[in-house]
């Protein structure tokens, strides 16, 4: 590669200018291998080779599209709220400390306000008002304990909401990623059934015709049968037996069972010659 | 937030109930595999191996590769001595079981055809003949597991005709016989040139040329009876007839006005019509299939190209525009190909041209190719060709996927015409 863009950018220039000298050819060549060795240098190599089968390429794009939709922006999210929980956790804490103290200050006050009433009974009117004053604090402390504990409900609730939300969220990430790894599935069971059908020479494109599978998570079809034919019986013949002939998808025996059981317990094949002359 | 985050939820819960569909668009066409057990039979020798017969139409099909009867691990003759698993292992998807009984004098063939794959019975029939019918029986069963298996009815049973040169063109003969080249039965012979044999669609007469009058004379000769019948007596040439599709009529060329032009004979009227008016020459006739059009051969452009021609407008159209000769064409039975003589490189070869597209597939790589015929399932066509200098028939299917000689005759072979089916 690095060759033959040499042997280009030089011979143009020689033959142009041959009584210059080769000032000019030398230096261009000088900068372009600057530059050749500069990209090698660079990383300038074939891409990682793929380690996965061969899958679609829609499959991939979709993966591609997926990944960070699944993993940054709900990790970030989380964490800012999670920092946000523990500050009001924080906050609700220190409240209740304080009522706590409040409510120690307010049976010292009492005890003391008892004390008072034995000791000077002429003070008694004013300590009735006082006692006026305090149950009026206490009411005012009781309203107040009532609606940090509402508070406090609510954020518990919300919290609770908010928990909910993100296992949902994660859920339905999650749902979108086990699409995803089943697409590569679906991949591979299109190749084994496509290499074990072989056609009638009766068929033609535009015939299509579905059939029904069942299997067992080894990856075995248990039962077979036609939903929808084309009117062909040999056509659709050729499709049942090619099923059969592959007998067993090797593929789906270390799939995750909850994958097996979402998507391949029961699933339809759809046959649909696109590679036929006529 | 909440409103979505449901939304979200019921949108994948739609996701998750929808049923997987995996669409499958590629396959791979090979022949299918089939094992033909000999047959039970409790007589003595037969004149016909059945099994055999069957096998061998089969395979020449090009869709079947019978299994070999040193291969078998059993010779079942019943479906409880069937078992799936041998035959399965042996790569079978087809099982073939037959009984011949000998009943009143006559053979009664009971066979069953078995799906190995599907492990059901997807065919069982009875069919009787005499002793001389013992290779219809065959065939018979041929077609059948052809049209169960392939979806198209299967031409075993069918017939040809072609012309045989013996002794360095020293006689003449008109040859009928199985589509398999077995069971040859001479219908003409002559010390004069036979040329141009053309089957009647009801499959009772023969139209063909000959030259015992001393100049090119059209004939109809009943099968059955060999009752023979003169059509045309014209100065010059008189060539190539065809039958139209309804058998009225037959399209011929005549050069009685100067040069060869095509002409229509009603056979119940006798009267002649000239279709074509050109001065170059204009030959080698076939009718379309709704039998209301022509296609010939006219070099009318410079080259010899094929071109129809409608007969009620008389309006003509080239239809073959890839390479320099194109000749001798014949519609398949579908009306959707055209088969024709193409010089490619230089050598004749068969090719067909699809109607619609105009596309061209090279059928054949042998040389000096002529002649071909189509058979009625439209599935394979008979040529003539040269093979170690001597005139034989070849067959090629309509897909060039298999190609096959039929067993070498004594004389040189040509000219064939596949039977329809009747």
């Amino acid at each position: 590669m690095s060759l033959s863009a040499i042997s280009v950018s030089s011979s143009p220039s020689s033959g142009v200018s041959p009584g210059e000298g080769y000032g000019l050819p030398i230096a261009i060549s000088l900068i372009l291998h600057v530059l050749i060795i500069a990209a090698v240098a660079w990383g300038w190599e074939s891409p990682p080779a793929d380690t996965h089968k061969v899958t679609p390429s829609y499959v991939e794009a979709k993966l591609v599209s997926m990944t960070p939709k699944s993993s940054k922006p709900a990790a970030t999210k989380k964490k800012v709220r999670k920092i946000d929980l523990a500050a009001k956790k924080r906050e609700q804490q220190r409240l209740k400390e304080q009522r706590l103290k409040k409510q120690r200050k307010l049976q010292q006050a009492n005890a003391a306000a008892t004390r008072k009433a034995k000791k000077l009974a002429q003070e008694r009117a004013r300590m009735a008002e006082e006692q006026l004053a305090a149950e009026r604090e206490q009411q005012r402390l009781e309203k107040e304990r009532l609606v940090q504990q509402r508070e406090a409900e609510n954020e518990k609730q919300r919290q609770q909401d908010f928990a909910d939300a993100l296992a949902a969220e994660d859920e339905l990430l999650l749902a979108e990623q086990d699409e995803v790894t089943a697409q590569s599935y679906v991949a591979q069971i299109a190749q084994a059934i496509g290499q074990h059908w072989s056609r009638p020479p009766s068929a033609r494109r535009g015939m299509t015709c579905e059939l029904q599978l069942q299997l067992i998570p080894t990856g075995e079809v248990v039962s077979v049968s036609v939903s929808k034919g084309s009117g062909n019986g040999a056509f659709d013949r050729s499709a049942e037996q090619a099923v059969k002939k592959l007998g067993r998808f090797e593929s789906l025996a270390d799939m995750p069972p909850a994958l097996f059981e979402r998507y391949f317990r029961q699933f339809t094949l759809l046959f649909d010659p696109q590679d036929l002359r006529l | 937030m909440r409103i979505v985050v449901m939304l979200l939820l019921l949108l994948s819960a739609g996701v998750s109930r929808a049923e997987l569909t995996i669409e499958i668009t590629q396959g791979v066409d090979n022949p299918t595999a089939i094992a033909v057990v000999p047959f039970g039979w409790r007589g003595g020798a037969l004149a016909e191996d059945l099994a055999a017969i069957i096998s061998q139409d089969l395979r020449r099909s090009g869709q079947f590769s019978p299994l070999a009867n040193k291969d078998m691990l059993a010779f079942p003759h019943q479906q409880t001595d069937v078992y799936y698993r041998d035959w399965r292992i042996l790569g079978t998807e087809f099982l073939l079981l037959g009984n011949l009984d000998f009943v009143d004098e006559r053979y009664q063939l009971t066979f069953e055809l078995y799906d190995v794959l599907l492990q059901k019975k997807v065919l069982r029939q009875t069919v009787d003949g005499d002793e001389a019918q013992l290779r219809d029986l065959a065939h018979f069963v041929s077609d059948k597991v052809y049209e169960l298996i392939t979806g198209i009815r299967g031409a075993f049973s069918t017939q040809m005709i072609y012309v045989e040169a013996l002794g360095g063109n020293k006689l003449y003969r008109l040859m009928l016989a199985d589509a398999d080249g077995a069971r040859e039965k001479i219908l003409l012979e002559s010390q004069q040139p036979l040329m141009s044999p053309s089957w009647s669609p009801d499959g009772k007469s023969v139209a063909y040329v000959s030259f015992e009058t001393g100049r090119p004379a059209i004939f109809r000769q009943q099968i059955a009876t060999a009752e023979r019948q003169q059509l045309t007596n014209f100065r010059g040439l008189n060539g190539a007839p065809v039958w139209s599709p309804d058998g009225n009529q037959l399209a011929l060329v005549l050069s009685k006005d100067g040069n060869p032009e095509i002409y229509t004979l009603d056979l119940s009227s006798g009267v002649f019509n000239r279709v074509t008016k050109h001065f170059d020459i204009d030959t080698e006739p076939n009718w379309t299939i709704d039998g209301k059009g022509i296609v010939f051969t006219s070099d009318r452009g410079g080259k010899p190209q094929i071109y129809q021609v409608t007969l009620a407008s008389g309006r003509v159209e080239r239809l073959t525009f890839e390479g320099d000769y194109n000749a001798r064409a014949r519609i398949s039975p579908d009306g959707k190909s055209l088969v024709m003589v193409h010089r490619y490189n230089g050598v004749y070869h068969i090719a067909a041209q699809d109607m619609a597209s105009g596309d061209i597939r090279v059928l054949t790589e042998t040389q000096l190719d002529e002649s071909p015929s189509i058979a009625p399932n439209g599935a394979m066509l008979i040529y003539a060709t040269k093979y170690q200098g001597k005139g034989i028939l070849a067959a090629v299917s309509l897909d060039a996927g298999v190609k096959f000689r039929l067993p070498s005759k004594s004389g040189d072979v040509r000219e064939p015409s596949w039977s329809p089916y009747y």
